[in-house]
């Protein structure tokens, strides 16, 4: 029975770690998340096998156990949260640039809508996957999806986007 | 590219160098001393998690069974026992380095360098930590193969593993090759250790299976993946089969021709082109996918032996373009 948890971990392990990086927005909240997630995987690990793949129970458990935390500190007030930084006109962003902005932008959505893009666009999950994962329905993957792109648009400019891309091409 | 792309690219690329090392267990376990007794009751699973089954049994079982030793104590006889010197796997190939560090306890990961002219593209150039150095268990350990050459040049290659980026072929059950999964073939094929690439067009690679696994014998199925600009001329060998009289088959919903062949590929095998008691070559050809065609050939002999076009169909039916 462990012995299929161990290979189960090492082979899935990076992965599960990825989501809860980009879910958490910190590798020691990911750390500690996907700890947390494995030790209840462990516990029920006998039950879960019988079924089929328990990965997407490991999932689950993490981009929960992420919300919920977040949500929690937000109340607590121990990280600011929500308000994406200010930005200046997003015609600047460039390549690298890019990418950060749309990292900070994504620490900076509401734990759900980024949990939701993370499944959506990290682990290519479809709507269905990533509303069972989430315990939602699918209307409100798609509302929190469109949601936290918008926000995300809205930080770099599609017209710089484009921008970018046409130049990173020529 | 749109929003939904940049952002996945951006995502990618944040975690590209997020790696869980089987001792994230360990890891976590040191993080939370002040909480070491609830993590002992979970700490035959971590343990577990931090060496990945590959210590011997006794250090996994010591370290969460014992619940009367001091939990200092414990750890130190774990780290005195776990201290593992990291083998030497320069100058072996990929497969085997990666055999060897597992066999010590250890975890490989591949790390691709610079273009080596007098190094195969699958051979380890080097490793961190060096041979020698103490490792605890499930620790891993970067090993650099050269990047494989620019795929210019015909080559060949006889009893050698596949480098990784052409797949994973062999006794272990990989079926992987050149970005297709094969994941039927008729019963009692082995792979030969022999590939090609580029010898029928830029860009080809090229292998076969037979009874024998021995490529010093004649194959029984040879593949051919063609992607890049030799995808078209495949197009165009199939139009010219058309013409010549040859109807189609279905493979997976994309036209397929089923024909036999002689030694001119581009015609179909007659009477005019293939002298009697030349055989022709039963060939199943298709194109998949704009970047991806694949020929699939039977040697006359082998096809005496089974049902030929039979298996060649469920070969093509079965086989899939990697993820």
């Amino acid at each position: 029975m462990s012995v299929g948890f161990a290979e189960f971990v090492a082979a899935r392990g990076t992965s599960l770690l990825r989501v809860a990086y980009l879910t958490c927005g910190s590798r020691d909240d990911a750390e500690d998340v996907l700890q947390i997630a494995l030790e209840r995987a462990y516990r029920s690990w006998a039950r879960l096998r019988e079924g089929a793949d328990p990965e997407p129970y490991v999932r689950r458990i993490i981009v929960n156990t992420a919300i919920s935390r977040a949500r929690r500190r937000a109340i607590l007030r121990i990280i600011p949260t929500s308000a994406p930084p200010e930005r200046g006109a997003p015609s600047q962003v460039h390549g690298i640039e890019l990418r950060q902005v749309l990292m900070d932008g994504l620490r900076a959505l509401p734990p759900r809508q980024r949990a939701v893009l993370v499944l959506r666009f990290l682990e290519d999950m479809s709507e269905a996957q990533t509303a069972e994962a989430l315990g939602c329905s699918t209307g409100t993957v798609k509302s929190q999806a469109s949601k936290g792109l918008a926000r995300l648009r809205g930080l770099i400019g599609s017209e710089s986007l484009r921008e970018v891309v046409n130049g990173a091409e020529a | 590219m749109n929003a939904e792309e940049a952002l996945k690219e951006a995502m990618s690329a944040q975690v590209a160098d997020v790696q869980a090392t089987p001792a994230l267990g360990g890891a976590v376990r040191r993080r939370h001393r002040g909480r070491i007794l609830r993590f002992r009751t979970a700490g035959a699973a971590l343990v577990m998690v931090a060496i990945a089954g590959a210590v011997p049994a006794y250090l996994a079982v010591t370290s969460g069974s014992d619940p009367t030793a001091a939990p200092a104590t414990r750890e130190a006889a774990a780290t005195v026992r776990s201290g593992i010197a990291v083998p030497d796997v320069v100058g072996m190939d990929a497969k085997a380095a990666r055999r060897t560090l597992e066999a010590a306890g250890l975890v490989s990961q591949y790390k691709m360098g610079p273009r080596s002219d007098t190094t195969p593209a699958n051979i380890v150039v080097s490793q961190d930590p060096a041979a020698g150095a103490e490792a605890e268990p499930g620790t891993e350990v970067a090993i650099t193969l050269p990047a494989a050459r620019p795929e210019r040049e015909p080559q060949e290659a006889i009893n050698q593993e596949l480098p990784p980026d052409l797949g994973d072929l062999g006794e272990e059950g990989g079926h992987r090759f050149a970005g297709v999964d094969f994941v039927y073939l008729p019963e009692g094929l082995k792979w030969t250790h022999w590939f090609v690439r580029n010898t029928f067009g830029k860009t080809s690679d090229s292998t076969m299976w037979n009874d024998s696994g021995k490529n010093t014998d004649a194959y029984g199925i040879q593949v051919i993946v063609y992607s890049g600009d030799a995808v078209d001329k495949i197009s165009e060998r199939m139009t010219g089969y058309g013409k010549q009289g040859a109807e189609p088959i279905d493979i997976r919903g994309k036209e397929a021709y089923l024909v036999s062949v002689g030694e001119a590929v581009g015609e179909l095998a007659n009477d005019e082109n293939t002298p009697p008691g030349e055989g022709s070559t039963r060939t199943l050809i298709w194109v998949v996918n704009p970047d991806l065609a694949i020929e699939l050939m039977m040697s006359p002999d082998y096809a005496k032996r089974i049902d030929g076009d039979a298996e060649l169909k469920k070969v093509a039916e079965a086989l899939r373009p990697a993820e």
